[in-house]
């Protein structure tokens, strides 16, 4: 948006004239590069690098980043229509998209500029994909209660733990890791660690789940054993790593809430044609007033859903707290996917059942957004944190 | 190294927007600038695209330039009352407003070309009547230089030669033409160029020169060498004779009625000449 109240007497809802370029570049690339494979990658899981390398060619990976690390030096808002472009067609590769952009998000505001340059290049160019290792089996919704260790001894931390349902896990070559470097201290023990994961003795892939949906990111279990890393891989100092952690996770959720714009779109946009067409009793279903009333109902909700992402977003972009926007953008959009294209399955009857018109795909795939990068449960602890405080 | 100029068109841009719900260039600008950049690969040459147009319509002369054209120009079009279309469908009166904006379009367009100077001017097949290549016709009789129509392919350039595709009745066959020249692309979808980050943001950061109204009446004039532009031949004036004449079935081209003094003519002498010129082929009586 060219300002929303950036005048304090003006508010504009349109998009500027680049931002609506690279919103139709992100479009046109979904349209040619994702949407020929989705449906096949969805059964096979496998996850397409030389489509992320394709979308490091054509200048869509780091957006948001400054110029001086490599990226392209544009708005926040301009990464968000990407993301949601990409989720329309396969929200899988949108989704392992933004949470690499959450990586890179924690190693821009905390990171050194070694860390920088280390990982940065190979991200912004797609040879390389990053992910966020927080979750542990007994440190979900409860971050701050991870057990994995991160010692010093010497020159080197020694990691030893696992962290699992890493969205990435399973092909990502950095990480942004949060181990205790002081189990005494529970969450403010945690630190933020850089690993290079293909390249480090000790780091394994565990189990790769089989999941619901967004079935081609790889969400992986990742198992450190007596894993030894320079000290110069401690993002920022030592103690800090939890409120690193939630300051990257604040920007992640609106990359998911734009991921759950986007398959609220998609399916909104097959049923809304596929009504056109299809004819029972002699006149097409959209005729009808129950299913057109209530296409008009999820129109609204998306709507609604992408202003209020748009405002999370716009705070951002001028330097203000937007945590609890975040969360509240998270919610909103989340939840808008999973009715949105569990109404379309309906609107479409048996035919939204069937793999070939993708919207049950995407009613898999808008399940793990109400749940992940906090659940929804979580969100509303911050949101009502924020209004009794 | 040959400058090029390539023409937007500016007819579907209203329809294209009231159905995407976005501002972006029709499919045979897309096409025409696919060419433009294929030529300016074979001779080194440098794309100009104009587009006739609004001030706030800068976006699309935004995205012919992340496409890969070199400089951009958006013109208003001229006012309406300055009557300067050319074309007309005969048996008919004039065709409306469209048919005269579109007459002054050619006016416009082909100030520009000549201020611009590019050697190779390419456009779509923009017509009222669907794909005659009228535009590029009249541009083309306006600048006094050879036209090809129906352009599907650039295949070389030899000096100050361009060797080109092109179908036409059905039939394809390559054509070489000396530029400064016009060529028309034809109906085949040519490969775009996606749309690259990088390139779009070289685009934002290039000078879109705008032209407003006025100042292209004044380069109008300059290029016919006239002090008005009222009077021009008018499509109303070609609709008067055909149906004074009893003509039908045949389109009128634009014709540049030169007098004596190598002036285009107001539209009154173009009257005069043009039904002398009839009589002599045994179309009028």
């Amino acid at each position: 948006m060219a300002c929303l109240g950036k005048e304090r007497d003006r508010m504009d809802f349109a998009l500027t004239e680049q931002q609506q370029l690279i919103q139709r570049a992100a479009r046109e690339f979904a349209e040619k590069e994702l949407a020929p494979g989705a449906i096949e990658r969805d059964m096979t899981e496998e996850f397409p690098m030389d489509i992320l390398k394709k979308l490091g060619d054509a200048g869509l990976i780091g957006l948001q980043f400054p110029k001086e690390m490599g990226g392209k030096g544009i708005d926040y808002l301009s990464f968000i229509l990407a993301v949601e472009e990409l989720c329309k067609v396969d929200s899988a590769f949108g989704i392992a998209y933004a949470i690499s952009s959450t990586f890179t998000t924690g190693i821009e505001l905390f990171g050194s500029k070694e860390q920088k340059q280390h990982c940065m290049p190979r991200l912004f160019s797609g040879d390389a994909i990053g992910c966020f290792a927080l979750t542990e089996p007994d440190a979900g919704s409860d971050a701050g209660a991870a057990k994995m260790t991160a010692i010093r001894e010497g020159d080197y931390y020694v990691l030893n733990g696992a962290k699992h349902f890493i969205t990435n896990g399973a092909v990502a070559e950095y990480c942004m890791l949060i181990a205790n470097t002081d189990p005494s201290k529970g969450a403010k023990g945690l630190s933020a660690f850089l690993v290079d994961l293909k390249d480090t003795p000790g780091v394994k892939v565990g189990h790769i789940e089989n999941k619901c949906g967004i079935r081609c990111a790889k969400v992986a279990e990742l198992i450190f054993e007596d894993v030894r890393i320079p000290a110069d891989r401690l993002i920022g100092q030592e103690g800090k790593g939890f409120k690193y952690a939630l300051t990257a996770l604040n920007a992640g959720r609106l990359g998911v809430a734009a991921q759950g714009i986007g398959l609220a779109q998609a399916a909104f946009d097959i049923t809304k044609e596929y009504m056109k067409e299809r004819k029972q009793f002699g006149k097409p279903i959209c005729a009808n007033q129950y299913p057109a009333f209530r296409m008009a109902d999820l129109e609204t909700e998306i709507d609604m859903a992408r202003l209020l992402l748009y405002k999370g977003v716009w705070k951002q972009q001028n330097g203000e707290d937007f945590a609890v926007d975040a969360s509240k953008a998270k919610l909103v959009c989340t939840n808008t996917a999973m009715r949105v294209t569990m109404e379309c399955i309906q609107s479409m009857g048996g035919a939204g059942y069937m793999r070939e018109q993708q919207v049950e795909r995407m009613f898999r795939d808008a399940k793990i957004t109400q749940i992940y990068e906090g659940t929804n449960e979580i969100q509303r602890l911050i949101i009502s944190g924020a209004i009794f405080r | 190294m040959a400058g090029i100029t390539v023409y937007l068109d500016n007819t579907q841009l209203s329809n294209i927007k009231k159905d995407s719900g976005e501002k972006r260039l029709d499919p045979m600008s897309k096409n025409v600038i696919s060419l433009a950049c294929r030529l300016k690969e074979l001779c080194k040459g440098q794309v100009t695209a104009i587009l006739i147009a609004q001030e706030e319509d800068g976006i699309y002369l935004r995205e012919a330039l992340a496409s890969g054209c070199d400089r951009a120009i958006l013109a208003q079009p001229l006012q309406e009352g300055t009557d300067a279309g050319l074309a007309a469908g005969v048996g008919r009166p004039a065709g409306g407003k469209a048919a005269r904006q579109a007459g002054m379009d050619a006016y416009l367009a082909a100030a520009l070309a000549a201020q611009a100077g590019g050697e190779i001017i390419l456009m779509g097949d923009r017509a009222l009547d669907g794909g005659t290549s009228y535009l590029g016709g009249q541009v083309s009789e306006l600048l006094q230089i050879p036209h090809v129509s129906g352009v599907t392919d650039m295949i070389r350039v030899d000096g100050h030669q361009v060797e080109v595709r092109r179908t036409g009745d059905g039939t394809q066959e390559e054509a070489a033409v000396d530029f400064p020249c016009l060529l028309t692309v034809g109906e085949k979808e040519q490969k775009a160029a996606p749309l690259l980050v990088d390139k779009i943001l070289q685009a934002f950061g290039m000078e879109l020169r705008f032209v407003p109204q006025e100042e292209g009446e004044r380069l109008t004039r300059g290029f016919l060498r006239r002090d008005t532009l009222e009077g021009m031949g008018s499509l109303q004036v070609l609709g008067r004779i055909a149906v004074e004449g009893d003509c039908a079935g045949e389109i009128i081209n634009c014709i540049p009625v030169l007098d004596e003094a190598g002036q285009v003519s107001p539209y009154e002498d173009a009257v005069k000449v043009l039904q002398q010129r009839w009589k002599e082929r045994g179309m009028l009586p």
